[in-house]
């Protein structure tokens, strides 16, 4: 016979279940199936318009091991990962060390470097389109009035252009990330810096001994965020070549996966194949996220 | 009160009633777009479908006018079940959607039985000869072409006039001195948006055409065996390309410009020619300099080639009618109104576009382009995407980044050559 705080706890259970069943519901009807549909289709010769789809099991996934444009296209993803990754958590660390050591200020430059972050994708492509425009551009109209004429660049060129964009995508995520990080910082106890201080300890010890252990949660969840961002990275790219065609060096898997399944100006309509390349994308996130989890897992430490 | 609580309650019900009745009563058709709202072809096509909806006061046409990326909304509309009843876009994009999948409507029967608008013939025969023939696929005809654009040089005859040029280019060689003339007067020869692969290919396939002769190129590009790619004209249209780069008449910095960095900047005399569709006009309507004279030429002949200076390559824009449609005949009755005279006229003036049918004046900045159609050969395939796209996912996989890389001197012509073929022959082996 079950006592009664134990009835009092099944009855909790059971309440907890009956709540999370709308949600459940939302989550397996606009996540867990379209991603078990697009599994589906990915095992199909489809172009999108018809209603039979053609089923060649595994062959769009063969074809994709032999496809020398997606394999660059993943190249590319996975400098956009590792190099933009870099350089974002670097600013995000610095401009944490400084904005959390006590400086004047700090909000207004949180809200600085924050900014790009309530711009919509599509019009921060379009600003830096124009930076870097090899005419009239900022970069390259700045470099002249300061007589370096022969600094200016053509930054937008094939050779360029990715580490331009790259640039971009830095100063565009850096400050989200900077968020999260802060937000950890200031959640930890100031008795622990107060104690470290007493001990003798300094800004950067205490940043690099206190601090970073102390928000490591919060920098795991942040690195995972910026993979999935950054293997879905779509809509800047696209903007940034001004929606007509997107440069070859810039074509990330999800780049390529839009020309394979709708394209634009050149359609290719290969829905299953895309789709294929759609499901990779989704194996790299979970890799990826795992890889990230497990390579950055350490002792937790409550506080 | 209760009463006229009651009175009101029951008149709002038989408004409501009686709407329902009326709305049911109206044939609704679904006209989608690739224009957005504000551009001048979008209003003049709003126009035309508003003039036809007051003749048909039970007809309901909705438009949604929803820009270039118009044919993912087109397939998320067919896999969700409701298509529309009009789809305009280019030719080859509708063939490659709803043509191969079987649902765009035949439109050869009506275009031959149905009489225009306001020309006493059926609609088929207000088109100049032949007229369709590169728009028939299987022996249908899917879309119903309402604009037409041209590829020619264009330049400005008052900088021309400045610097002394009075004749254009007819051949090849003349083409490189007149480049040569122009950048020797401190102004780029030739712009050109390096970021568009498609357009880019201009100059490689009317050179490949002018020497191997008209659609050689395309021959080669559908040759599964890749011999074709052995003909001398491809590698010598290569080299030609790369002579362009290497004498600097393309403009400094190209190959960073985004769409329409060029045009821009060709409209603003930073550069003298420009290659492209006769569409460029109402796009640099609103930077063109008051004094700024449109002049045209076709692209020059290369002594020797097989090809000739006034074969052109002619693309066009349309509308297509999909199967699913309730009333196909109604649906017919909208779409000739698009290439009625009155239309036409406006498509012409204010669109600035070549208009599809016979006997529409042409404004007077194509005065040299009618001169050319007067001359024209043949018609040439573009391959400029879109209208012109040619196998889509060899030329976006294979062609156009191997032709940008030799513009962009990071591949030489012989290279062009034997990656082009190699490739070619791999996707046509996948192909099978």
């Amino acid at each position: 016979m079950p006592g009664a705080a134990e009835e009092v706890s099944m009855l909790k259970r059971k309440r907890v279940l009956v709540l999370l069943i709308p949600a459940l519901v939302l989550y397996l009807g606009l996540f867990i199936y379209p991603a078990v549909q697009a599994l589906w289709v990915s095992l199909h010769d489809w172009s999108g318009f018809t209603s039979e789809m053609k089923y060649v099991g595994l062959a769009n996934f063969a074809e994709l091991a032999r496809d020398s444009t997606y394999w660059e296209s993943f190249l590319i993803t996975l400098k956009v990962i590792f190099i933009g990754g870099g350089g974002i958590f670097l600013l995000a660390f610095i401009f944490t060390f400084f904005l959390t050591s006590g400086i004047r200020l700090r909000k207004v430059f949180r809200a600085i470097i924050f900014y790009p972050n309530v711009v919509a994708p599509i019009a921060l492509a379009t600003f830096w389109g124009f930076l870097y425009n090899p005419r009239f551009g900022l970069i390259n109209g700045l470099l002249r009035s300061l007589g370096l004429e022969s600094w200016t660049r053509t930054w937008t060129g094939p050779d360029l252009v990715f580490g331009a964009v790259l640039v971009a995508l830095v100063w565009t995520y850096v400050g989200f990330y900077m968020v999260i990080l802060i937000s950890g910082v200031e959640k930890i106890p100031p008795d622990y810096f107060d104690a470290a201080r007493i001990a003798g300890a300094g800004k950067v010890q205490i940043f690099f001994q206190i601090t970073i252990p102390l928000i490591w949660d919060v920098l795991v969840i942040a690195v995972v965020l910026w993979i999935i961002i950054a293997i879905k990275m779509f809509d800047f790219l696209f903007a940034f070549s001004g929606g007509m065609t997107v440069p070859q060096s810039l074509w990330t898997n999800a780049v390529y996966m839009f020309l394979l399944t709708f394209g634009q100006r050149v359609a290719i309509y290969r829905m299953g194949y895309g789709t294929a390349v759609a499901v990779t994308m989704l194996i790299l996130v979970v890799v990826f996220a795992g890889i990230a989890r497990l390579a950055m897992r350490r002792e937790k430490i409550e506080y | 009160m209760k009463t006229a609580l009651k009175w009101g309650l029951g008149l709002f019900l038989i408004a409501g009633l009686a709407f329902a009745v009326f709305a049911q009563g109206k044939t609704n058709l679904v006209y989608l777009s690739k224009w957005n709202v504000g551009e001048v072809t979008q209003g003049i096509i709003n126009d035309a479908i508003d003039d036809w909806a007051s003749d048909h006061p039970n007809v309901e046409v909705e438009r949604l006018w929803s820009g270039r990326n118009v044919n993912a909304k087109l397939m998320a509309m067919v896999q969700a079940g409701t298509p529309p009843d009009f789809y305009d876009e280019d030719p080859m994009l509708i063939e490659n959607s709803l043509g191969k999948s079987g649902l765009a409507l035949d439109l050869t029967p009506y275009l031959k039985k149905v009489k225009s608008y306001d020309i006493d013939k059926p609609v088929f025969d207000t088109f100049s000869k032949g007229f369709f023939d590169p728009w028939t696929f299987r022996g249908q005809i899917n879309t119903l072409p309402i604009q037409q654009y041209l590829t020619v040089f264009w330049y400005d005859k008052t900088l021309f006039k400045k610097l002394g040029i009075t004749k254009t280019p007819d051949t090849w060689p003349q083409f490189l001195a007149l480049c040569e003339r122009i950048k020797q007067a401190g102004i780029a020869p030739i712009v050109m948006d390096g970021g568009v692969n498609f357009y880019n290919m201009y100059y490689f396939s009317h050179l490949a055409d002018r020497i191997e002769g008209k659609n050689a190129l395309l021959d080669a590009i559908n040759d599964k065996t890749g011999k074709s790619w052995d003909k001398p004209g491809f590698l010598q249209a290569q080299r030609y390309v790369k002579e362009l780069r290497d004498k600097g008449y393309i403009i400094k910095g190209f190959e960073g410009y985004q769409f329409p960095a060029g045009q821009i900047d060709w409209v603003q005399r930073k550069g003298a020619l420009l290659l492209i569709h006769t569409y460029m006009p109402i796009e640099v309507k609103e930077s063109r300099p008051d004094d700024f004279v449109y002049g045209s030429f076709p692209f020059p002949s290369v002594p020797g080639g097989k090809g000739s200076q006034y074969d052109l390559t002619s693309i066009v824009g349309g509308v297509a009618i999909l199967k699913a449609t309730k009333d196909p005949d109604l649906a017919f009755d909208l779409l000739k109104r698009m290439v009625s005279l009155k239309v036409q006229t406006r498509f012409a003036q204010e669109a600035l576009n070549v208009p599809t049918i016979v006997g529409v004046e042409l404004p007077d900045i194509f005065k040299d382009l009618e001169d050319i159609m007067k001359k024209q050969t043949g018609t040439f395939r573009d391959y400029s995407g879109g209208p012109g796209q040619f196998e889509p996912e060899l030329a976006q996989t294979i062609m156009y980044p191997l032709n940008q890389n030799v513009l962009f001197g990071k591949l030489s012509p012989e290279d062009f050559i034997k990656q082009v073929k190699q490739k070619s022959i791999e996707y046509w082996s996948k192909k099978k």
